[in-house]
């Protein structure tokens, strides 16, 4: 590869890069005062927490975190995925999912578990070899597993103190979903994902609430309702940085969906919120959370961040806990050729994958 | 520590010594101390040379957590998943084995399994091995790590189990005059960094 030709083409980027930042300071200097200009400019398909139409006032909202919580128990499921391999006489995928609950408090302790899943499953008909090698399907079972598991395992944790679950990324696989093409298979999952919201719901009532944390997030819910003057192409992340000050978090506000699918699916209420590393955006189910047990859910959002040097610790070990790294990939190519063998399905890999792995001159 | 108690797993092992994991973190006898590497067959004695903790994951270096805390038991509540992220591993270099009823000082003829269970040992069992004058000439020419500082831990331990020592001492320096003929500094050196308590 000619490394010289990359490099002027990446100091090309970062040029233009540099313009855009400098144009895009100049807005943001103003931002405010432009934002108080026309306080009542309506944030068309968003409403508050009260559930009203949501303007540009409601930008200006801020909200502090309770003190810390002595007491307090994490969790978080995270996947990772085995795709199916087309090399091999027979395909299958497999799914793993990490588990991690951490307590703090009077009862310091932690539990770290797993659940490994091969597809396709004959129980569940529409996940059919044609589904594993398609990613936005396998993705999206995926996160319908990850929220599966963790509220399994938030149901039955008896304590008396506050519990919260994080789901990574958004709460919903919205982005996943909306690239099925296999409907039977969308149905199924969007199904599954109605009964985990209500389960989700349903935990609310008892002091354990499930959000999901995303990190820098791109998202432009807020910025692509906004007068184009003011936000032109600006992500949500962008502007809270200005209009928040470090460990504040911004106004509930709630998602309206376009898409047919999801909004079936119960909607999702969401907050900007500063830690002293970046912006991430928290979802939970609408009406889910109230102000109180936002301020908590807070308080302990900025401690997991804290702990895990600006991601949240359970977050990091739960991804952990999932991962199938290299080597067990290797292993599990290993064993199949094993078993294949061994069962007189005389198998090796492809010429093109021996001739990648010799790499002989 | 109690006696008997199974402490670990070997998980690497070759025909003089061992690698074992304990289960719980931390929980492992002090160098110096003989345990017992159970097989069905055999038990196979082997004492601690080094001890170590680290990441169970080699690709995942432990962080400082504070600064903030006043005491390391304080940061351990703070993080209580550190004791499953961590393990605890240790080295034992094999002394001896028993075989129907015999305790013969050398190498095992096969050393123990992968997962043959790793236990401390009774009272009993460490005098009858103690008794055998080959174990210290056996000590003092292995090629274990930390060599006279695990002799002087060993026989420290020994001896802190009895009453009366000064018998026992003098029978240590004449093994230990025996095994390193024409090195007296190094035998005084041992004899008197002896850890000795008064029972």
């Amino acid at each position: 590869m000619e490394i010289d030709k990359t490099v002027k083409y990446i100091s090309k980027l970062a040029k233009q890069l540099k313009n855009e930042d400098s144009f895009k300071s100049n807005v943001m200097s103003k931002l405010k005062s432009d934002l108080e200009g026309s306080i009542n400019f309506r944030l068309e398909n968003i409403t508050n927490e009260q559930n009203d139409q949501a303007t540009y006032a409601d930008l200006f909202q801020v909200n502090d975190a309770a003190e810390v919580l002595l007491n307090n128990s994490v969790f978080s499921t995270d996947g990772s995925t085995l795709e199916a391999d087309r090399d091999l006489p027979i395909e299958f995928a497999a799914i793993n999912i990490g588990y991690v609950n951490i307590n703090y408090g009077d009862d310091p302790k932690a539990e770290f578990d797993s659940a490994l899943s091969f597809y396709p499953d004959p129980k569940i008909q529409e996940i059919d070899s044609r589904v594993l090698s398609d990613v936005n399907s396998m993705s999206a079972l995926r996160h319908v597993m990850e929220m599966e598991y963790l509220v399994d395992k938030m149901e039955t944790f008896k304590t008396d103190s506050i519990k919260l679950g994080f789901v990574d990324g958004n709460f919903y696989p919205n982005f996943a979903l909306s690239h099925i093409n296999n409907n039977s298979l969308k149905q199924l999952l969007v199904k599954r994902l109605k009964v985990v919201a209500e389960r989700v719901m349903s935990l609310a009532k008892d002091n354990t609430y499930i959000v999901s944390y995303n990190s820098s997030p791109k998202s432009v819910h807020i910025t692509s309702k906004m007068d184009t003057k003011i936000s032109s192409d600006f992500r949500d992340s962008e502007i809270f940085t200005e209009l928040l000050e470090d460990n504040q978090r911004s106004a509930v506000f709630n998602e309206t969906s376009d898409d047919t699918d999801e909004k079936s699916l119960n909607p999702i209420s969401f907050v900007y919120l500063k830690n002293s590393y970046e912006i991430a955006k928290v979802e939970f189910i609408k009406n889910t959370i109230n102000k109180d047990a936002m301020d908590k859910i807070h308080s302990l959002v900025l401690s997991q961040v804290q702990k895990g040097n600006g991601y949240p610790k359970i977050l990091i070990e739960s991804h952990e806990q999932a991962v199938i790294s290299q080597s067990d990939r290797k292993s599990i190519s290993v064993l199949t050729e094993r078993e294949l063998n061994a069962n007189n399905l005389k198998y090796t890999t492809t010429q093109k994958y021996q001739s990648k792995q010799s790499r002989n001159i | 520590m109690k006696d008997n108690k199974i402490i670990g797993e070997i998980i690497e092992v070759s025909s003089r010594s061992a690698i074992a994991q304990s289960y719980e973190l931390y929980d492992c006898p002090p160098i110096g101390s003989v345990v017992k590497c159970g097989d069905d067959a055999e038990d196979i004695y082997g004492v601690i040379t080094n001890i170590e903790t680290r990441s169970i994951d080699p690709g995942r270096r432990p962080n400082p957590k504070g600064p903030g805390f006043a005491e390391v038991n304080e940061l351990y509540k703070s993080n209580p998943e550190i004791t499953h992220l961590m393990k605890t591993e240790f080295n034992i270099v094999f002394l001896g084995y028993k075989n129907e009823n015999v305790t013969t000082i050398s190498i095992p003829p096969t050393p123990p399994r992968i997962f043959s269970f790793v236990s401390t040992l009774p009272e009993d069992e460490m005098i009858n091995i103690f008794s055998d004058e080959g174990l210290v000439k056996f000590i003092v020419n292995s090629n274990m790590e930390l060599k006279d500082d695990v002799i002087i831990m060993i026989i420290s331990k020994y001896l802190n189990s009895k009453k009366t020592k000064t018998e026992e001492i003098g029978s240590f320096t004449s093994q230990l005059v025996g095994a390193l003929p024409d090195q007296i500094t190094r035998i005084t050196n041992i004899i008197q960094n002896l850890n000795l308590q008064e029972k």
